[in-house]
């Protein structure tokens, strides 16, 4: 069939336009676009691009995944509050008598013993909501007997206790002035999410392949992507994160340690999974032309870079110890249980929650305060550093006790 | 209305196939009969073809399917040979160079050899194509230009992959083959060496870049509104000036009070283009060997500027580095 | 008179878009024209303001001097003189002068009888910087979303921006407009020296032109876009290269608001990879 080739190259550019079309429209509606109006919060000098940016619409979504259950009717004896110096008032609980104390009453109480009893079963029914509501009692206690360790779960949960406080006692620096409990990071769940395992052996098949790549051969996420070598080597073995030279000029006789480079990777990694953590930018903390200074960064940094040694802190004196104690389908490639990153407690918020004080409620899991000792107080973020240029509307959206011209 | 529509060619001309200028004896027979496409046509010259390959072009595509084998078979060993995963991951897949502790050395091809022999096919690859470039360029008895500017790319390839990790003594410091590796080892590398926008090499490589760009937006704007004049055959205008050069010229000189000529743009041109990747070059082999941190290299040197400090004094963990102030 | 030998044919009146034979005439070798007069204008107010916010700045060092946008929180309304009023006032006269000059290149163009090529080009770039200080802060809600005008200040927006999406690399617009940059610079170089070659042979060879320059690229590469062709693609490109540019800046903010890394999470779940995503 011979055709005019007038009819050819209407058919040609009609198919052009077509693809063109199509393609564009793809692009369009494939990704998961955002679109104005968006919300931003400077958080540095004006006009040099230090900002945070947010879809309104995701953060009324998100706010909605970070209510706050109501907390059980109060124990009377156990009203705590914040004197004007940040510190906890305390000297309004009445002793509890020796044979009301939950040790003395139930058998086998060995952290928060020294309670009242009732409040001790208060505090129990507050557990069962944050982490197993559906599961109940049972999930940590064997129903038979409720003084025994088993099963597995209530010997966790006795060390998570222990976490808990320690967290609020020593680690004011990161969680002053909410503090946490257990809902900060289970939110009535039984095992919170998400958690990180060690990275499992590479195999490769033939001589073709590298060793030192452990690929995510399910990968949904670009972050799926990324090696949870960043997780062990910042939030279990502690090592130190600055990746840059203090110096312009190399110094003489001192040459870098190798694998920095390797090092900056997992660092940059790190920080991504901080970013997505919090739903902050890398502006959120750091002036990114000189992201080591501290002198030119955020007072956020320092917050952050607590929750840096207090989430290894979690991992290594906490978590790990368990790896013996969960049954074996509750352990990562390694052997090794879940561990927590930014993102177990924060969930997308930069303040877990928006910065709601729940344990005010639930004093006997540990006070947060801020260190008053000069030598003491490193890193707490007062909130008289609430930036002077900043537009209120999304800080009230996020937290309005940081909002300014209150 | 004028014929001379320079957005596309309206009318195609066809005639016998062009088989090029006489080669010498030296050299062998051009390959392949040339074809003509329509729509190749609408914008430029229609026939393709034929080609040259000689020897060195032979020895450089050898080298650079290998290369290339040996890049993507690694990749495709990630994802277990799963042909989909390959497709649906391969923005992502890497073949990384080796780890610090195998400094220079060949290393295990599994941990980095394989890097190594690719980055050697690769190399030899494009090294052959240069001369690929030179040969064919004197074989036509014309001048070698295009040849050393392509060396002034080359140039900053080695001295990513193989100058500057030898100054470093690890090929740790090299670029990982892969689409979003590549992309993320400049994104860390600049983080490593505390900022590559205070590199003055790094400014001038992207000045040359965007003037390039700025350039040959001029100049092909120029000769596309002048070829109504005939503009278009600048060899012929750059030896026998006529109207289509005159009106170009003095377009940019009632305009910005100076103007090139037919050929001294083309000069322009090739310098630019040239000292974008020599000074991009220049950027990367004094990083980590002669400046470590290129913010406080522009801080000593009194280019950063001061910004007012919006959150006052705020305690800085005790213990951690701080570079003085 | 700084007139090259053809020039005084062409210096002839008439093309002017506005103001008539008014300003139609040659200061030294430039034309000036109404457009030019507004041109001046605003390029010499600019500097100016940019002088004076200088001199009520902390630094004359050059590198240092910067005029910033103003806070966000004064939105899409004016801010005082130097708490980024000044930044607002600068960026009206650069657009003065900036549109000023395309309508001069225009008046050019006509005067000289060719195509409106290059004014197309240079405004494709003005589009570029409208997008970057206009099109984007009010997509965003506040001129303090616009660049800062200082040597290095400009460049520490870049960065911080760029980590506002935390790896911008990844932003797949920044992606086509690098592509396009260094494709741009590429083909200058291959075209920059094979005319410089076809006319420069060395000594003793006869100057050649573009019968050779076609056997040279075909002979290596198997093709040559040949000689208006070459025009066709360099100036394509370097429009795609500033068009991009724009579009990847336009997006991060009013468009995408998290990191551009998860951004490709809809390639990496597309359905057609997993046979069951259909079901």
């Amino acid at each position: 069939m011979s055709e005019d080739p007038n009819i050819k190259r209407f058919y040609a550019i009609f198919g052009g336009v077509v693809a063109t079309l199509a393609v564009t429209a793809f692009f369009l509606i494939v990704p998961d676009w955002d679109r104005p109006p968006v919300e931003s919060v400077q958080t540095g000098h004006r006009g040099i691009g230090m900002a945070q940016v947010y879809n309104p619409r995701e953060l009324v979504e998100q706010q909605a995944l970070n209510a706050v259950p109501e907390p059980l009717p109060p124990w009377p004896a156990a009203e705590a509050a914040y004197d004007a110096e940040g510190g906890v008032v305390l000297d309004r609980l009445e002793p509890v008598p020796e044979e009301q104390k939950a040790r003395n009453v139930y058998e086998n109480v060995q952290v928060l013993g020294e309670l009242d009893a009732d409040q001790f079963i208060r505090l129990m029914s507050a557990i069962t909501e944050w982490v197993a509501p559906e599961q109940g009692c049972e999930y940590c206690h064997n129903l038979e007997n409720l003084a025994l360790d088993e099963p597995y779960t209530k010997i966790v949960s006795r060390r998570m206790f222990q976490m808990t406080q320690a967290i609020n006692t020593n680690w004011g620096s990161h969680v002053y002035p909410s503090g946490v409990t257990c809902y900060t990071c289970h939110r009535g769940q039984p095992v919170p999410q998400p958690i990180w395992f060690r990275d499992g052996e590479y195999k490769t098949t033939g001589i073709v392949g590298q060793l030192d790549v452990n690929w995510d051969f399910k990968a949904q996420n670009v972050y799926d992507y990324f090696s949870e070598k960043a997780f062990e080597d910042y939030l279990l073995a502690s090592k130190p994160l600055n990746v840059q030279s203090l110096t312009a000029l190399p110094t003489a006789g001192t040459p870098a340690p190798a694998g920095l480079l390797d090092d900056t990777q997992y660092v940059y990694e790190l920080m991504m999974q901080m970013s997505d953590s919090l739903g902050v930018n890398c502006t959120f903390c750091h002036n990114s032309r000189a992201l080591a200074n501290w002198g030119q960064s955020n007072p956020a940094r320092s917050t952050a870079w607590y929750g840096i040694n207090m989430a290894a802190e979690i991992n290594t004196k906490h978590i790990e110890p368990l790896a013996d104690v969960f049954p074996p389908e509750r352990l990562g490639p390694m052997g090794d249980p879940g561990k927590v990153y930014c993102k177990t407690c924060h969930k997308g918020a930069w303040k877990p929650l928006y910065g709601a004080n729940m344990v005010v409620h639930y004093p006997s899991l540990g006070l947060p305060r801020l260190p008053l000792d000069p030598a003491e107080r490193v890193g707490a973020i007062p909130y008289e550093f609430a930036p002077k240029t900043i537009t209120p509307r999304a800080l009230e959206v996020l937290d309005p006790d940081m909002a300014p011209n209150q | 209305m004028a014929r001379y529509q320079s957005i596309f060619t309206q009318v195609q001309v066809h005639g016998p196939n062009e088989e090029g200028i006489d080669l010498p004896r030296t050299s062998l027979p051009r390959l392949g009969r040339p074809v003509h496409s329509y729509w190749l046509g609408k914008i430029g010259d229609a026939q393709i073809g034929p080609v040259y390959l000689g020897a060195w072009g032979v020895a450089s595509l050898v080298c650079g399917f290998i290369a290339i084998e040996i890049i993507g078979l690694n990749m495709w060993a990630t994802v277990d040979w799963d042909p989909v995963e390959f497709i649906r991951q391969l923005p992502f897949l890497a073949l990384r160079p080796p780890t610090a502790e195998h400094g220079l050395g060949l290393a295990p091809l599994q941990e980095g050899g394989w890097w190594q022999l690719a980055g050697f096919f690769l190399t030899a690859s494009i090294l052959l194509w240069w001369v690929r470039m030179y040969r064919r360029a004197r074989a036509l008895g014309m001048g070698t230009h295009v040849a050393w500017a392509f060396l002034s790319a080359i140039f900053l390839y080695l001295s990513l992959g193989i100058i500057r990790p030898v100054f470093m003594g690890s090929f740790e410091e090299a670029v990982p083959f892969g689409i979003v590796p590549h992309l993320n080892w400049t994104a860390v590398f600049s983080v490593r060496y505390g900022n590559f926008f205070y590199n003055p090499f790094h400014m001038l490589s992207i000045f040359f870049l965007y003037g390039s760009t700025m350039l040959f937006a001029m100049h092909g704007a120029t000769i596309l509104a002048v070829v109504r004049f005939g503009g278009e055959r600048e060899a012929d205008e750059i030896v026998d000036r006529g109207t289509a050069a005159e009106r170009g010229a003095l377009f940019w000189r009632w305009t910005m009070g100076f103007n090139a000529t037919f050929e001294s743009i083309h000069r322009w041109a090739w310098w630019f283009a040239v000292l974008t990747t020599l000074t991009g070059g220049i950027g990367i082999l004094l990083t980590g060997t002669v400046v470590d941190n290129w913010y406080l290299w522009g801080v000593k040197h009194g280019i950063a500027p001061p910004y007012p400090d919006i959150w006052g004094d705020f305690p800085v963990p005790q213990g951690v580095l701080e570079a003085p102030q | 008179m700084s007139m090259l030998s053809f020039e005084r044919k062409y210096r002839v009146r008439g093309g002017t878009l506005l103001g008539g034979d008014l300003f139609d005439f040659w200061a030294g070798p430039f034309y000036v024209g109404f457009f030019g007069v507004t041109a001046i204008f605003c390029a010499l107010m600019g500097t100016l303001l940019i002088v004076w916010g200088a001199a009520m700045g902390p630094t004359w060092n050059v590198w240092q001097i910067s005029i910033n946008p103003p806070p966000l929180e004064y939105g899409l309304g004016p801010a005082p003189l130097l708490d980024g009023g000044l930044w607002q006032l600068i960026t009206i006269f650069a657009l003065g002068a900036f549109i000023s000059w395309t309508l001069r290149e225009v008046e050019i163009c006509r005067k000289l009888g060719i195509g409106y090529h290059v004014p197309i080009a240079y405004f494709t770039a003005v589009i570029a910087y409208i997008t970057l200080v206009v099109i984007r802060p009010v997509l965003m809600g506040a001129w303090g979303h616009g660049f800062p005008y200082g040597i290095l200040s400009h460049l520490d927006w870049v960065s911080n921006v760029g980590y506002q999406y935390l790896h911008f690399h990844l932003n797949p617009a920044h992606m086509l407009a690098v592509t396009f940059f260094f494709t741009t610079t590429f083909a200058l170089s291959l075209h920059g020296g094979v005319i410089l070659s076809a006319v420069n042979p060395g000594k003793g060879e006869v100057a050649k032109s573009a019968e050779h320059e076609n056997a040279y690229f075909r002979d290596t590469i198997t093709y040559s876009i040949g000689a208006l062709g070459i025009h066709r693609l360099g100036l394509f490109l370097a429009l795609n290269a500033g068009i991009w540019s724009a579009i990847c800046i336009v997006i991060s903010g009013p468009f995408w608001t998290q990191g551009w890394p998860v951004w490709w999470n809809w390639w990496l779940n597309l359905p057609f990879w997993d046979p069951r995503g259909f079901m």
